[in-house]
């Protein structure tokens, strides 16, 4: 462990039997740029958090991001981190996790991301179930590229210039979507609870199969009303549903703002092809002919 | 939904509860410090600073408060997020890279109260004595940060609405 005045200080409070792995441990020595307030703070605290829980040794994870400001959490961690082309993480993370199955392979980025221009890639990795932990920082805007309506902003939001009378179009709903195309885990949380937050990606990544975890973030400099989601968003009261016909209609009838809870558990393995294939590139590739 | 006291606990689990909270806290005024840093709020970053300092020699006064009293250690993290949302700590969303320390100041009071109340109602609903009579003694030193607070905040007028105007926002709109 790196000797920082913190752990120094830590050492001089006593002797304690202490893990090998505190949050700390996950954290780079590269400050986030992000604006203050913006709630992906909050989601990077939850993740070195819930790694600390689950006792992961930084070298046995590694995190893979798009392009966007929530995409920039790898270079805030010490993991294996991977900062791609923007919409195409989850491709790359699924790759990385079919050739290292013994990595936990974590997946970051926004709602543009994850969306818009990697919408496609969002569904066939929900179909396909692979084993990764998709974490999407929801603020329904573009933040890095200052302020665009995203495919999860409401339709009569006219914060941009480019859509001065709201996009006029239907939100894209990615839960619904997650559970109709496959996806083993699906929860939904807010970056101002990060307890409930770590706990669920906890869960998340200890659950086989391809989850999913939309977290509501703030982008206060581009959203500033986003400020307010502490008061509007609902805790769930009761979550856990491994009942597809019940999950549906939950997500369904959602206005999207109850959080803090796991909306689906499903049951089904998680996609591994033989290990005799791995390292094969085109035995790899038949297995992904859709 | 910040953590909320629980019945019963023992004299271990409310040391193990304190440490924890002391030390998130003492991360979380870090991280907002280098927050600060990264915003050119030089007043904030340093003012920041001296909370995480703070926030360090609490850690170390109830590790010696526990080894005075001869308490076992508890468990490291009893479940995922412990403490990230206990009351001294100060949550990320209530940042604004103008803040002035009159902002900071007043936002470290209110987790100072929010613990006080905290350990006082944790006191209240106990029956276990031991940790009456250390809820309670907790409840006073978090009262006397208050305090010290208040004292530290009156150098400080209010700043005038508008505080958060930026004639040149760092990420204005074309
Ligand atoms: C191929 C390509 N197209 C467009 C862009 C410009 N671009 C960068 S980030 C971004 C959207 C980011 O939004 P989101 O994923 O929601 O992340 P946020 O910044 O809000 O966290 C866009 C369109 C790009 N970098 N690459
Ligand atoms: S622009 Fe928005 S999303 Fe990007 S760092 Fe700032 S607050 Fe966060």
């Amino acid at each position: 462990m790196e000797m920082t005045i913190q752990n120094m200080q830590l050492a001089q409070c006593g002797s304690r039997s202490a893990e090998p792995y505190d949050s700390d441990s996950y954290l780079s020595g590269v400050k986030p740029i992000w604006c203050p307030g913006c709630g992906d703070y909050s989601v990077l605290t939850s993740l070195t958090n819930a790694l600390a829980y689950l006792q992961l040794s930084p070298e046995q994870v590694a995190l893979v991001s798009g392009i966007g400001c929530s995409s920039r959490i790898p270079a805030y961690t010490s993991v294996y981190g991977f900062h791609g082309v923007h919409g195409r993480a989850l491709p790359v993370a699924t790759g990385l996790k079919i050739t290292r199955p013994d990595l936990t392979v974590l997946v970051a980025g926004g709602d543009g991301d994850g969306f818009s221009i990697g919408g496609n890639h969002f569904l066939h990795a929900c179909r396909r179930n692979v084993d990764l932990t998709y974490i999407i920082m929801d603020n329904q805007v573009y933040g890095m590229t200052k302020g665009q309506a995203s495919p999860t902003t409401a339709p009569d939001w006219q914060g941009s210039e480019l859509t001065p009378h709201g996009t006029g179009v239907n939100p894209f709903q990615p839960l619904v979507i997650a559970l109709a195309s496959g996806a083993n885990f699906i929860a939904r949380c807010f970056s101002g609870e990060p307890a409930n937050l770590a706990e669920i990606l906890v869960q998340a990544i200890q659950h086989p199969g391809f989850s999913v975890v939309q977290i509501l973030s703030p982008c206060v400099t581009f959203r500033p009303e986003q400020r307010q989601w502490k008061n509007s968003v609902r805790m769930a009261e009761s979550g856990l549903d491994t009942d597809i016909r019940t999950a549906a209609r939950r997500l369904m009838e959602d206005d999207g703002m109850t959080v803090g809870q796991i909306l689906y558990k499903g049951k089904r393995p998680a996609y591994q092809p033989q290990s005799a294939s791995r390292g094969d590139i085109h035995k790899l590739e038949r297995g992904f002919v859709l | 939904m910040s953590e909320k006291p629980i019945p019963n606990r023992s004299l271990e689990e409310l040391f193990e509860f304190a440490r924890t909270m002391e030390l998130e806290a003492a991360r979380r005024y870090t991280q907002l410090s280098d927050m600060m840093a990264q915003h050119n709020n030089s007043e904030l970053t340093d003012l920041f600073k001296r909370m995480a300092d703070i926030e360090w020699l609490h850690v170390y006064n109830v590790e010696k408060a526990r080894r005075e009293l001869d308490v076992m250690e508890g468990t490291p993290s009893s479940y995922p997020g412990f403490g990230l949302n206990a009351p001294e700590v100060p949550d990320f969303l209530s940042m604004h890279y103008l803040l002035r320390p009159y902002h900071a100041l007043k936002l470290a009071m209110q987790h100072e109260e929010r613990a006080a109340i905290f350990y006082t109602e944790l006191a209240d609903s106990t029956e276990n004595d031991e940790v009456r009579a250390v809820a309670l003694r907790f409840a006073e030193e978090e009262k006397n940060h208050v305090r010290e607070l208040q004292q530290w905040l009156a150098r400080y007028p209010e700043p005038e609405p508008g505080w958060d105007d930026d004639p040149d926002p760092p990420n204005e709109l074309e």
